[in-house]
């Protein structure tokens, strides 16, 4: 079995995932980290002054979770079809993906 | 050490990229000739590597950020900078995702059916490592971590 073949499946996944995790925070976060006392929470907890909570470390453990199943599921499909997809997938993704981060961010730029 | 190793990872890929991009197959006397006659191929590892330690080093440093610079610049209502960040944080993380594309794109010997795509994910990632490195000093020259 070609163990490499799972990798631009995993690629695009995490990164889908990543973006999503934050786009629907809190539905996907899955613990918080709190940098004042260096807590871990479970879920999104009300740190009161203890805050801010961080939950970029949730988002990426849930976008390796996806990238990790995506990857394993491309490690089951027959290599005839998995050699007819588009490699090209693997750089528009992240292009389109980029694009609508910043316009998520675009207002702390000041752009409504 | 964040900065100084974020430093050889943009001397790597900007390498990597300039080669691959703009190709020259004899090593010309000047400055310019020389970055684009390299082997783009044998970056790679040392790329992958830079990576996976710049980011991990960032990940340690980045609580610090989060309840010292951050909150100094809210305070001044630097949003622009703070956003700078929070855009750099999701660039990165593409990018930290991208890797292992990055890494199946350039498994020898080369797929020649897949050098658009290699072009396009070298493109990405310089794009997104120099996004990072940018941010952050400029972030860093505004408050230090």
């Amino acid at each position: 079995m070609n163990l490499s073949r799972a990798c631009p499946a995993f690629s695009i996944a995490f990164m889908i995932v990543y973006l999503s995790s934050m786009f629907l925070h809190p539905s996907l976060t899955l613990f918080t980290y709190a940098p004042r006392s260096g807590d871990w929470h479970m879920g999104i907890p009300d740190l009161g002054r203890g805050g801010p909570g961080m939950y970029w470390f949730s988002w990426l453990t849930t976008a390796f979770m996806a990238g990790a199943g995506a990857g394993i599921f491309t490690l089951f499909v027959p290599q005839s079809i998995d050699k007819r997809l588009w490699s090209g997938w693997v750089w528009v993704v992240p292009v389109l993906l980029t694009l609508f981060l910043l316009y998520l961010e675009r207002t702390w730029f000041g752009i409504k | 050490m964040h900065g100084l190793l974020a430093i050889l990872l943009l001397g790597a890929i900007t390498h990597q990229a300039v080669a691959l991009w703009l190709p020259s197959r004899s090593a010309d006397s000047n400055f310019i000739g020389r970055i684009r006659a390299v082997k783009a191929a044998s970056y790679t590892n040392a790329i992958i590597i830079l990576f996976l330690l710049t980011f991990a080093l960032g990940a340690v440093v980045y609580p610090t950020y989060r309840i010292g610079a951050r909150v100094f610049m809210e305070n001044l209502r630097m949003g622009a900078a703070v956003g700078s960040f929070e855009v750099k944080e999701h660039l990165v993380s593409f990018a930290l995702g991208l890797l292992p594309a990055y890494w199946f794109f350039w498994r020898q010997p080369l797929d020649p059916r897949h050098a658009l795509t290699r072009k396009l994910v070298v493109l990405l990632m310089t794009a997104f490592i120099w996004a990072g490195f940018l941010v952050g000093h400029v972030l860093n020259n505004i408050r230090g971590v």
